[in-house]
């Protein structure tokens, strides 16, 4: 049957139908589990998936998962089909990473579906399991040196075979983890979705006839290929690059080898295709931060779905206009036996802050949509585990979610949204400080939202929450905490904008927190005395005492545009709120305060005037071309203080005030004011910039106005992050 | 019931005002309801409920005034609340709350960027955090601090808040809400405000955390506490306006207010208890169709109500509606246990597209009421499925609402040609017939939806069809979804107010006090504190009979809510009456398992783990209309009630001739087979073809929907 023969109407309802069903596949799943992970952290997805695996339709939950789904169903075609063989009835289990699996924690299980005989689809279901064995509880193995210390890794396994359990591979799954009761519901949560899946689909098989409702789950992939390939046709050919930087690597901390390392993309868009070449990585390190092949693909699903594929159903199809390239041995395609089981989080999650990035600035090629677009959002967070002895004396394992309420990336159209939480999760929530409380023994002195931590800009970075903890109502108490984006501001501005607040962590010991608690008084961390440590990003595990206090502040979203450009009202409006404070107002958005602490409308015009001036004599690298002397047409933006325009012939890269920086063949950077800064203070709420990294701030010769705040190698070549393909008018 | 009127003729009358229309009944012991319905008039909406009393005045033939003063009970219905919650237009309001933990309201757990987006959420680019209801400026951190045992940990500094409540109300703020960490333990610092507030500030008006939502998790309970704060004085205006205009025009009986908890509260409650008034609209048709379940026998009904904008379900499980300890309204996430009613965007006014790509899309955007679907003849131009209703012969365009308001097929005709039959190359027929199967399998969809996520098998409930356009679609969505048999009430198209006045008295009071057993003990039983438990039922039992006044009718009910241990499913359980003793305990824990198997599947108990007591709850309902309804007349012969018969398309069958019955002369015991229209004043009955319909002896349509083809 073509697709041309699946009229409109049906082809509607069994649509809405297959989406319903991944629906109750969920439904299904959380019912059963009733883990924390799932239910609340909504960490699982479901699917349905073509003979060949290809996804149709998959729950929205996790956006990571959207691509593990299709790579684990087509490792259990290829090791499987000979042997053991895919008949009805049968299920497999998989979770090794170099199967598709993002971190061996993700457990997924996929079941053929046949409707009279013939194999009419796949389904699948996927969860985070609580723990899967390794040498660290709740197997995030911060100090593994390869991923034979990160648990049990299960290539495709047949556990249910001809509709029967295999009792054998079940028993040897719960015996290597720590939380086989819990693990055990997940797996039985697994079996349960993909059973609604099979049946659901077996029905509508036998109503619409399978024929039928193979073509709707084509046409749907079809559908989703088709709308985003439209909207790559009409975005102009270019080549985009961005690099991010991963500083440590685990549970190295202090040794040589914990170097600062590198994610680097350079994406291709020609016609309507996209190309993510990921070949000028780092390669693969001895921590846990790697990612294999799968986790990289998470990442850029995560980044491309919500960004150019919002309105399209999520589907294989959105990745059929995609190709990938990246050696295998680098960071972010790291081979057996590199630990992975911190990936997500680490080299993964730069993945898809790269490209958020790329994907970004090439919707802001595009009057239709820069509304898209969006400067870097939240680098990675601080993992915070506590350990205790709790009732009965029993040690027990506390996850401390807070650290994922971060601030959302600025548009050009509106601030960040405040504690907008991670990128790749569509719904986040984060528990209650008084859930943390009855299950922990902490006492919580403050959660609220941090000044400042939004990346500035002429639209802000949105604020992250942080939170300031002391021990209560414990013993032999012990805190983990593991942090990319210490000395590295991961989440950077985007067409002037400055970075977001970095992962920020104070300890003081032995302070005297109880006696001013006990005294009336609800201290803040500046004026309580103690010995004050100096942290690292790895810290590893250390001990918190009874007097001890513990203030986080996660990283926060880039700013969009410079920060000059913010109105005076809006900065006003800041102040007036609490997301900027005075000093910082005076430091970044470099307004005057009056006497009464108001921003003074003419002086921060004067002010502002002159640090334009300043801009204006900074050094650029190369002598201005001959501009041209005809008309400036208008072509393309290139966010909304640069743009194409066309003159005398050809087209330049020029800032809207008029000033043309260079051919659109060549980079415009050498051509624009150039200012180097060490000190991260001066542009964000960050302290720390490694030694080996500085910001480069490039401002417009004609107006003073900052297109760009790259964070770069010191002695590196600017970055060239926008280059439009194909040239002459 | 305080009313001196001639016995003769005691009126009990529902109401419940939505957003279009104003819906009225009138009970009367020995005589069948009648049912009424006037605009809404959104600036003052006690014009509209007056409108539609002189509407059933007239038709008993009494002036208004007479027929008021015969009004023993009036209860009401409003979405006054949630109107002025949603656009933010209620009372300026302060929060006093910990120091140090001001932005919990702004933060959301997270869920700011979210909420309220539905389906968007994906689309990251319109994320956004909602208008807060109290400004950033306005919410106050105290200097206190409560731990999670209750003890205190920093003293409550009184002269702060003495300071605090100057500024405030020299700011003009009229409305405060206080909610400290961990006050549903230990209540002893907000109460020490609330004294304050009477020495300081005696006509602020005034709610604590820990006693409107005395549960765990300071974000909903704070969220719960400045809504209530936001909304009273709004509620107080609003129920003094509609009483008094009530009593000026001769009413003298007794006045209660929908509470979406489960029952309704005395009007003078209400403004107290203003955020129990949100969302009371859908509760009451859910309460409504509760008791018809129980004349019924039915135990197991997914209720389904189809009005111009939306379609929303509810779950009536074991004879008692599905109750959600945590729901969603106005952006904010509320801790009041209310009735859950799960809505999409699909109703009459949902509009019909062809997207880009060429696809058929139906809802969620709706033509509302003005313009309304283009037949309305308002200037709506774009299809909806109420045009594809007139289109296929469904709905008589001449007999809509009674012939009050005519349609106009032709703009109905246009509408999808241009929209949804040109682009398609479908025949105008074709496209109505197409709309109608899209919404009506969205519509299952949901019916499957709901009640798999409940852990249940949507072919083992029976659906209940109500609001203006349920009866016209429901035969289609309920075979759609599975289900064989469907009712349609003769109060469908005033479900809602039938609700409001045939529902008990009902007050709800809860606490969470958690206590937990110990992994892998093999009795957990005895690891829970049985003398704690039965003071705090006991105490919670005599708030609730005082809040009841004490009412010697009062039927009570106790609930605890039990979870297993990291797990987060969490169940509620009848605590049998009497002491609590650890054979009790033990009973209920049993209870747990086998009840948390029924819904989650055998061997999803995890025992092992141990168990969570968490929220203990009482329940008190006291019965207020003791009317027995009087038979509707009609006939059980349906040829006496033919009205003729016209073209109708079915998509199992194409255009086919169809029997058009007048739907009020059915009476008890008719049966008749699809496919057959039956007209009703306010809706259209629709009977599949193959559908088997008897009238029962209530009135009620029940409908085979199988058939026996």
């Amino acid at each position: 049957m073509t697709a041309t023969a699946i009229d409109p109407v049906t082809f509607e309802v069994i649509r809405h139908r297959l989406l319903a069903i991944t629906d109750e596949q969920g439904a299904t799943l959380a019912a059963i589990s009733g883990s924390t992970h799932v239910v609340e952290a909504s960490d699982y997805n479901v699917g349905l998936y073509l003979p060949d695996g290809s996804v149709a339709a998959m729950g929205r939950t996790i956006l990571s998962h959207s691509s593990s789904m299709a790579a684990i169903t087509r490792s259990v075609i290829e090791d499987c089909a000979e042997d053991p063989g895919i008949n009805p009835g049968d299920m497999f289990i998989v979770n090794d990473p170099w199967k598709g699996t993002v971190h061996a924690q993700d457990v997924g299980l996929i079941a053929p579906i046949f409707h009279e005989g013939e194999l009419l689809a796949w389904t699948g279901a996927m969860c985070h399991m609580v723990d899967v064995g390794g040498m660290t509880p709740g197997s995030f193995c911060i100090d593994a040196t390869d991923s034979y210390q990160e648990g049990l890794q299960m290539p495709p396994t047949k556990l249910v075979d001809g509709g029967k359990v295999r009792t054998d591979v079940w028993n040897l799954i719960l015996a290597h983890t720590r939380m086989p009761a819990t693990v055990n519901l997940d797996l039985r949560a697994l079996v349960g979705a993909n059973n609604t899946a099979i049946r659901a689909m077996t029905a509508l098989a036998a109503k619409y006839g399978a024929g039928v409702v193979r073509t709707v789950m084509g046409n749907l992939i079809e559908l989703s290929e088709r709308r985003l390939r439209n909207r790559l046709a009409r975005l102009p050919d270019a080549r985009l690059h961005s690099r991010a930087f991963l500083d440590n690597d685990g549970g190295l901390a202090g040794s040589a080898e914990n170097a600062v390392h590198e994610v680097d993309l350079v994406l291709t868009k020609r016609g309507d295709t996209l190309h993510f070449d990921y070949s000028g990585s780092s390669p693969q390190v001895k921590g846990y931060v790697n990612c294999a092949y799968s986790g990289m693909m998470a990442g850029i699903a995560a980044a491309l779905l919500p960004t150019l594929a919002y309105d399209a159903p999520w589907n294989e199809g959105l990745f059929k206009p995609v190709r990938v390239d990246c050696p295998e041995g680098l960071i972010c395609n790291a081979v057996r036996p590199a630990a992975v089981s911190g990936g997500a989080l680490e080299a993964g999650w730069l993945v898809e802050m790269t490209a958020v990035e790329c994907l970004s600035k090439l919707a802001a090629c595009s009057d239709e949509l820069l509304g898209e677009a969006q400067a870097v959002p939240a680098g990675g967070p601080d993992k915070f585990v506590l350990t205790g002895a709790g009732e009965n004396g029993a040690r027990q394992t506390y996850v401390i979610m807070d650290c994922l309420a971060t601030g959302g990336a600025a548009y050009a159209h509106r601030d960040g949204v405040w504690t907008q939480g991670q990128h790749n999760i569509e719904r986040q929530k984060i528990s209650n400080v008084e859930a943390v409380e009855m299950d922990s023994p902490l006492l919580y002195l403050w959660r609220g939202l941090v000044p400042d931590s939004g990346g500035a800009g002429r639209t802000r970075g949105g604020l992250s929450m942080g939170a300031v903890y002391t021990v209560h109502g414990g013993r032999d108490v012990s805190a983990l905490n593991s942090a990319h984006g210490w000395a590295v501001p991961n989440s950077t501005g985007i067409f002037g904008g400055y970075p977001g607040a970095q992962n920020t962590r104070t300890v003081v010991h032995d302070s005297d927190v109880k006696a001013r608690l006990a005294a009336g008084h609800l201290p803040s961390v500046a004026e309580l005395s103690g010995e004050r440590p100096v942290m690292r990003g790895r810290q590893g595990l250390y001990r918190l005492g009874d007097d001890d206090v513990l203030a986080t502040v996660p990283q926060a979203g880039g700013g969009w545009g410079d920060p000059l450009e913010r109105p005076a009202d809006h900065v006003q409006a800041d102040l007036d709120f609490g997301a900027v404070t005075p000093g910082a107002s005076e430091r970044i958005y470099r307004v005057v305060l009056d006497p009464e602490g108001r921003v003074d409308q003419a002086a921060t015009e004067s002010l502002r005037a002159g640090v334009r001036a300043e801009r204006r004599d900074w050094p650029a690298e190369k002598a201005p071309p001959d501009r041209p002397a005809g008309p400036l047409t208008r072509i393309h933006p290139l966010g909304d203080a640069l743009e194409v325009v066309e003159a005398d012939g050809a087209r330049w890269t020029a800032c809207t005030c008029g000033f043309a920086f260079a051919p659109v063949q060549e980079p415009w950077r050498p051509y624009a004011g150039l200012r180097a800064v060490q000190d991260i203070r001066e542009l964000s709420h960050a302290t720390r910039l490694d030694e080996d990294l500085e910001l480069r701030c490039y401002a417009c010769p004609g107006c003073g106005r900052l297109h760009a705040v790259d964070v770069v190698r010191r002695g590196a070549d600017h970055l060239d992050d926008l280059r439009l393909l194909g040239g002459e008018a | 019931m305080g009313s001196t009127t001639d016995a003769a003729e005691r009126f009990f009358v529902g109401t419940d005002v939505g957003g279009t229309f104003t819906d009225l009944v009138v009970l009367q012991d020995g005589r069948p309801p009648r049912l009424f319905k006037a605009p809404t008039t959104p600036h003052d909406r006690s014009e509209g409920v007056v409108a539609a009393l002189s509407l059933a005045a007239a038709s008993y033939g009494m002036d208004l005034n007479a027929f008021c003063g015969s009004i023993v009970y009036f209860a009401h219905g409003t979405t006054a609340a949630t109107n002025a919650l949603i656009e933010r237009k209620g009372t300026p309001t302060a929060l006093l709350t910990t120091h140090g933990f001001t932005d919990t309201m702004l933060i959301q757990r997270s869920m700011t960027s979210w909420v309220g987006l539905g389906a968007a959420t994906g689309h990251y680019s319109r994320r956004r955090n909602p208008a807060p209801i109290v400004a950033r400026d306005r919410i106050a951190g105290v200097t206190e601090r409560i731990d999670a045992t209750g003890t205190e940990v920093v003293a409550l500094d009184e002269q702060e808040v003495r300071g605090l409540l100057r500024r405030l109300r020299a700011e003009g703020v009229q409305a405060l809400a206080v909610a400290f960490l961990w006050s549903f333990v230990n209540g002893a610092h907000e109460t020490a405000v609330e004294r304050i507030v009477a020495e300081e500030w005696p006509e602020a008006y005034l709610t604590l955390s820990h006693q409107v939502a005395p549960v765990i998790g300071e974000y909903e309970r704070s969220a719960t506490t400045v809504v209530n704060s936001y909304l009273g004085p709004v509620i107080r205006d609003y129920v003094a306006n509609l009483e008094g205009r009530l009593r000026a025009n001769g009413f003298d009986g007794d006045f209660s207010i929908m509470d979406s908890g489960g029952g309704v509260m005395r009007a003078e409650d209400a403004a107290r208890r203003a955020a129990s008034m949100l969302t009371s609209g859908p509760a009451g048709g859910v309460l409504a169709s509760v008791s018809l379940a129980r004349r019924l026998g039915h135990t197991e009904v997914i209720t389904s109500d189809m009005g111009g904008t939306s379609f929303d379900v509810g779950l009536i499980i074991g004879g008692q509606p599905l109750v959600e300890r945590v729901g969603e309204v106005g952006d904010l996430h509320l801790a009041l246990p209310r009735i859950k009613v799960t809505a999409i965007g699909a109703g009459g006014g949902s509009v019909a597209r062809v997207d880009e790509a060429g696809v058929l899309v139906v809802g969620p955007e709706s033509a509302g009421s003005v313009p309304g679907p283009a037949c309305y003849g308002r200037g709506g131009d774009r299809p909806t499925v109420t045009d594809a209703d007139v289109v296929l012969g469904i709905i008589d365009p001449a007999r809509f609402l009674g012939g009050r308001m005519p349609l106009e097929r032709s703009l109905a005709e246009k509408a999808i040609l241009v929209h949804v039959a040109g682009p398609l190359g479908l025949s105008v027929e074709e496209a109505a017939a197409g709309i109608r199967r899209v919404a009506d399998n969205q519509m299952a969809d949901l019916l499957r939806k709901v009640t798999v996520e409940q852990g249940h098998d949507p072919r083992d409930f029976t659906v209940y069809a109500y609001g203006g356009a349920g009866p016209t679609h429901a035969y289609a969505y309920t075979e759609a979804a599975g289900i064989s048999t469907l009712v349609v009430p003769p109060t469908s198209t005033v479900h809602s107010a039938y609700g409001t006045v045939t529902s008990d008295r009902y007050r709800a009071v809860q606490t969470t006090d958690v206590q937990r057993t110990p992994p892998g003990a093999p009795d957990p039983a005895v690891h829970l504190d049985t003398a704690r438990i039965n003071a705090t039922l006991g105490e919670l039992t005599r708030r609730c009979r005082a809040d009841l006044d004490d009412d010697p009718r009062v039927r009570l009910t106790r609930i605890a809510y039990l979870k297993f241990r990291r797990q987060s499913h969490e169940l509620p359980l009848p605590v049998p009456d009497g002491e609590v003793t650890a054979g009790v305990l033990r009973e209920l824990i049993e209870e747990f398992r086998d009840a948390y198997e029924r819904v989650y599947g055998a061997g999803t108990a995890l025992l092992a783990a141990g168990v969570e007591l968490h929220t203990l709850r009482v329940e008190g309902r006291v019965r207020v209309t003791d009317v027995t309804e009087g038979a509707y007349p009609g006939s059980a012969d349906p040829a006496e009630s033919l009205l003729g018969s016209r073209q109708v398309h079915f998509p199992e069958t194409g255009r086919v001739a169809t029997a058009v019955y007048r739907g009020d002369g059915l009476g008890a015991g008719a049966e008749l087979r699809g496919p057959a229209i039956l007209e009703f004043p306010g809706t259209t009955v629709v009977i599949g073809p193959g559908q088997l319909l008897t009238v029962d002896r209530y009135s009620n349509l029940v409908i085979d929907c199988k058939g026996d083809s």
